[in-house]
């Protein structure tokens, strides 16, 4: 085996776990034909991975999502008419093209296959025929119009979305233009100590709130914090009553970490931090480990 | 777990449009598949998305199950990790920081009380879990970047600044060590991979 087959069979694991780019991915899946090692690695590791989807902690799906999710689905073939065999499905937003099967069924080709309880020829069943093929068509006209009217919808909200997203881009420039000038008049709003969370935590710290002409910015700071393994990293959040936000993660270097955030006063009433298994939480989940009450 | 259709039964049906054989089966998936959405995306409306984007999938048949390829579940799993992907791609959810559940601090992540129909999994999850606690916080890192977080090794190299060298190295001892474990916990709890 030359070198450079030899290296390839070092990207079995990486495969497997779905890490390699577009380039490696084509290479070694022309490699993976010809070596039998490497399929036989492959298999077994895919024993692994298919299964690491499970080790994901359970969480409790949004009330609802159920009947949003198959009632989209659903919504959507109906508005395609339930005219032809099988049933068409028409065109979504983001969705896929429809299959050609179904585009026959519902406008490039308006005359469906006969009933399947027809029997005898055509023209004796002619006007029959003909009966069923005007139904089928005023269904199929009929759901058109409805489809049409969910496009229109669908149009009017993406305008909407449009005109807001502009309203958001140019209030993103004018914290850009302020962003590159230096701190003017700033004022310490409010400073709290922040207090352990338990007897056994030793930390403590310091929450500052300053106001400048750029907004109104938590920095937050704090000492003897007990030490992350893993992934883990130390999260500040703002609470107001049961409503947490999330204000950024920070590390600590020998127990001792830092972190700055520019907010919105909203009313919040708590400053806390905890320890968390990872910095990509949205909500808490680890441990508490500090906080204080604050008026910002 | 019990089945009253078996997954073969079920895409057969929904591949000839029975909605109520796609109800099934989104019963029989939805905690499972949104739980691991969730996981990439971190944000429940993204991860709901994710999932409507799947279940869309299998029934307008954009995705094929071909049996010829494994088990359903590890074919849903894939699917719903690309779109997850994509997601990831496209846009980056993990600033947009909408908490759609207000918990509380050290809140215990939910039991999972399943149906006798939901594809559960409860005791292969811990199973995983367990594995995967016994990583070194290096070897977490990229398991958990490149498989959650659909990044590339180039990718985890420049984001974590790790020469590229090492990001493979640690991919293939950490796997190497989840496979040990997996034999050895598949011993002890009859698992069959």
């Amino acid at each position: 085996m030359d070198k450079m087959e030899e290296e390839l069979c070092q990207l079995a694991e990486l495969y497997a776990l779905g890490g390699l780019n577009e380039t490696d991915l084509q290479q070694f899946e022309a490699h993976l034909e010809g070596c039998a090692a490497c399929r036989e690695q492959v298999k077994e590791l895919r024993k692994l991975t298919d299964i690491l989807p499970l080790a994901a902690v359970q969480v409790p799906p949004p009330a609802g999502m159920k009947s949003r999710v198959l009632g989209k689905i659903l919504a959507g073939r109906e508005a395609g008419g339930e005219s032809g065999n099988p049933a068409p499905t028409p065109k979504t937003i983001n969705g896929p093209e429809p299959e050609p099967e179904f585009i026959s069924a519902g406008t490039r080709n308006p005359v469906p296959a006969p009933p399947p309880k027809l029997s005898g020829t055509p023209a004796k069943h002619s006007n029959k025929r003909l009966r069923y093929v005007s139904v089928v068509l005023a269904a199929a006209a009929a759901s058109l119009t409805i489809y049409a009217a969910a496009l229109q919808r669908d149009v009017g909200a993406l305008r909407q979305e449009l005109a807001e997203s502009s309203e958001q881009v140019s209030g993103l420039q004018a914290q850009l233009a302020l962003a590159g000038a230096p701190s003017q008049e700033l004022k310490v709003n409010e400073a709290v100590q922040l207090g352990p969370a338990a007897e056994d935590i030793i930390a403590r710290g310091l929450a500052t709130i300053v106001i400048d002409a750029k907004g109104t910015h938590l920095l937050v700071q704090a000492e003897k914090l007990p030490k992350l393994s893993g992934s883990e990293a130390f999260q500040v959040w703002l609470i107001k009553g049961d409503v947490k936000k999330s204000a950024g993660t920070f590390l600590a270097s020998e127990g001792t970490g830092a972190m700055y955030y520019t907010f919105d006063p909203q009313g919040y009433d708590t400053v806390a931090i905890t320890q968390e298994p990872d910095s990509r939480g949205e909500q808490p989940r680890g441990r508490l480990i500090l906080a204080a009450p604050i008026e910002g | 777990m019990t089945e009253a259709l078996d997954d073969r039964e079920l895409m057969n049906r929904i591949g000839s449009k029975d909605p109520v054989a796609l109800e099934w089966l989104y019963d029989r998936y939805e905690k499972t598949v949104y739980s691991f959405a969730y996981r990439m995306v971190q944000d429940a409306m993204a991860a709901e998305e994710v999932v409507q984007e799947l279940f869309l999938r299998v029934w307008t048949h954009d995705e094929r199950y071909d049996e010829a390829q494994g088990k359903l579940t590890t074919w849903i799993f894939t699917v719903t990790r690309n779109i997850a992907i994509d997601m990831l791609r496209r846009k980056s959810v993990r600033d947009r920081g909408i908490p759609v559940e207000a918990e509380t601090l050290n809140a215990l992540p939910d039991a999972g009380a399943g149906t006798a129909d939901q594809v559960e999994n409860k005791s292969e999850g811990e199973q995983m879990r367990k594995i995967l606690s016994v990583l070194s916080r290096d070897q977490k890192q990229v398991i958990d970047s490149i498989y959650y977080g659909g990044m590339t090794q180039q990718e985890v190299s420049v984001r974590y600044n790790i020469p590229l060298g090492t990001v493979k190295s640690r991919v293939r001892l950490a796997l190497k060590q989840m496979k040990k474990h997996l034999s050895v916990e598949g011993r002890r709890e009859g698992y069959h991979g």
